[in-house]
């Protein structure tokens, strides 16, 4: 990616606002960026610690990634640390979501993956 | 207004220490019939199982003899001096509690023997469940009905009370006090739980309506301590936000009451203590949680918590805090307790118990459904049976238990059980699909746990405190019993473990993997 290009990227990102559509757009890139390994991507979105783990355990890398992923999305404000979304995604065929979810955290307008935790109901 | 003459001059503690002796004299003899008739069935009940495993065992015959002469004495009581000559129960009582003239055992006498036999033998009493123990109200209303005519009473009103107290207990009792020739175990045990449920019914009923008698003469908050220094009920302690203060502890009591759950309680000695921890609470008012009663409680649920063994409780407390179910945020912490052993940063040191939420506080970790209602609980169980939910800031309202009942009679698994979390990660991180794409799961923990034999020691005594506490609590499942999880991961290979180490420990509980699919 050119730098200018990653630049409208990032600002395009800082910009979101907690929505659903927000969160789905975000989940696209991320989604997309764990399959190609698009590293500076997925350090742009995500918290120092939660990247260092995520690049010991990404899935083989793929060629190519398809436009528009796929999923149901469901997200929650989080009721204590300030600025913080629980996030969750799924394939369209699965009937529950796992239990682990995206923590997001939005700082100095932008949005950044920052944990993965177990949620129970 | 003075309510025991002699007492003038007490202070104001003995005066209402009086007081709530009187309230339990009075629940004494209104339930004499249904304490008798409950220690019976008991004592037949150890008895069938004591021959078992003397049979077994090829055990010391005295100790046989012994036990056959004590069910005998019993026996005889009521074949020749209760049942011939139908009399009230306080006669009868006051007689065999003083022994006959050839000089056997008072019931009482035997009934102490028996508790003490089950006290100093346990493995004469193996595989009998800790509920069908004679317990402290057994001795305790012995006591108190054999030391009634003792009582000095000069004041008028208690005089009266006396002498209506002995009328009604004269006329319950009349022709029924058959013990039970030729039960099987089995329907022992349901007319102890039949006997039981009437008993705390009844015991309900008469302490709430002597508490407001009462309280003309003692206030509710002088009671309250009472109640608690003695013992008679739990006392509630709100791990949440500390001591409550004494209108309100009397409000819990008086739930407590409620529930049924005042039998003065055996206190065994626990086998690991618990670490009490004072958890940040949500001030949200729109965040609850649940008292519930604790008959409705059958499971201990483990857990692991998919972290870093190093979490700390206020770590996991502030997780669990920013999560929300259907937009209420949650209360605090949702489990019932932690099992940890490293979060103060000394990983060698024995796992610790640290207390989540009370155990009667309805927890947040099961996260689906019980699907066999009809078969197990039936409706008529959870009808009577209330919960009550809110925050201290806007109080508490009473829900009826079957408002945590689904569309398909599906019971809520929070309800009915107890959360155990193992802090740290027994899991792999996965790769879940989406869209044919992987994207990586549980991925946070730095490395993946392994289960010690000090942590499975740990649950299992845990397990059998919770038992200890409350017998109807039987069945450990894992997460993935009443949900679809990985949790609690690699914990599952060990429940069968964690079961047997509770059976060294006394207690038995059997292990559940999977509900069976609803017909």
């Amino acid at each position: 990616m050119r730098p200018t290009l990653l630049i409208l990227f990032l600002i395009s990102f800082s910009s979101f606002a907690g929505s659903k559509s927000d969160f789905e757009s975000l989940m696209q890139k991320y989604v997309k960026a764990v399959a190609v390994h698009d590293k500076s991507t997925l350090k742009a979105m995500t918290g120092e610690k939660y990247y260092k783990q995520l690049i010991k355990k990404l899935p083989p890398k793929q060629d190519s990634v398809k436009e528009k992923v796929i999923f149901d999305l469901t997200f929650k404000k989080g009721a204590h640390i300030p600025n913080t979304y629980l996030v969750n995604i799924k394939d369209k065929s699965k009937k529950e979501y796992s239990e682990f979810w995206y923590v997001f955290e939005k700082k100095n307008n932008s949005y950044k993956i920052i944990d993965m935790v177990q949620v129970e109901e | 207004m003075c309510l025991c003459c002699n007492n003038v001059g007490a202070t104001n503690k003995q005066y209402c220490q009086n007081v709530l002796d009187w309230i339990y004299r009075d629940m004494a003899m209104e339930n004499m019939k249904l304490s008798y008739e409950r220690a019976l069935y008991k004592m037949l009940l150890g008895m069938q199982v004591a021959s078992k495993n003397l049979n077994k065992a090829n055990h010391n015959p005295t100790l046989f003899t012994r036990i056959t002469n004590l069910l005998r004495g019993i026996n005889h009581k009521y074949e020749s001096e209760i049942k011939p000559q139908q009399r009230s129960l306080i006669e009868s009582w006051s007689d065999v509690s003083r022994g006959s003239e050839h000089g056997d055992q008072s019931i009482k006498d035997l009934m102490l023997q028996w508790r003490k036999l089950q006290k100093d033998s346990p493995k004469l009493f193996k595989g009998l469940d800790r509920e069908f123990y004679l317990d402290e109200w057994d001795e305790f209303s012995a006591e108190i009905l054999d030391n009634l005519k003792n009582i000095p009473v000069k004041d008028q009103k208690l005089q009266n009370k006396l002498k209506y107290l002995q009328e009604q207990a004269a006329q319950s009792t009349r022709g029924i006090l058959a013990p039970p020739n030729h039960y099987e175990p089995e329907q022992l045990e349901n007319e102890i739980d039949s006997t039981q449920r009437k008993l705390m019914e009844t015991l309900k009923e008469n302490v709430l309506g002597n508490l407001d008698e009462y309280q003309d003469y003692c206030s509710e908050d002088e009671l309250a301590l009472l109640l608690k220094e003695n013992n008679y009920v739990c006392p509630f302690v709100d791990n949440a936000s500390g001591p409550l203060d004494l209108s309100e502890k009397l409000a819990n009591i008086k739930a407590v009451l409620a529930k049924g759950d005042l039998l003065k309680k055996e206190r065994p000695e626990e086998l690991i203590p618990v670490e009490e921890f004072k958890y940040k609470t949500s001030s949200e008012p729109n965040s609850t949680f649940c008292y519930r009663d604790m008959e409705l409680v059958k499971y201990i649920v483990i857990h692991h918590t998919a972290t870093s063994s190093k979490m700390s409780p206020e770590q996991l407390n502030g997780m669990h805090l920013n999560n929300t179910s259907h937009g209420e945020p949650w209360y605090m912490i949702g489990y019932n307790y932690l099992v940890s052993s490293s979060y103060d940063g000394a990983s060698a040191k024995a796992p610790k118990i640290i207390r989540g939420r009370a155990e009667n506080v309805q927890g947040a970790h099961a996260g689906g459904w019980y699907k066999d209602l009809n078969t197990v609980y039936d409706w008529r169980f959870y009808q009577k049976r209330n919960v009550r939910c809110g925050n201290p800031q806007v109080g508490f309202k009473t829900k009826h238990a079957l408002s945590q009942t689904n569309e398909n009679f599906e019971v809520n698994a929070n309800l009915i059980s107890m959360g155990i979390a193992v802090v740290g990660n027994y899991s792999e991180s996965y790769q879940e699909e989406v869209d044919g794409i992987q994207i990586p799961k549980n991925i946070m923990p730095d490395k993946k746990d392994v289960l010690t034999p000090g942590k499975v020691d740990a649950i299992a005594r845990l397990a059998c405190d919770i038992q200890s506490r409350q017998p109807k609590i039987r069945t450990i499942v894992p997460h993935s019993f009443f949900v679809r999880t990985e949790c609690p991961a690699e914990i599952k290979n060990f429940l069968g473990q964690i079961a047997q180490k509770a059976q060294d420990y006394g207690c038995n509980f059997e292990v559940k993997y999977e509900q069976k699919e609803k017909k």
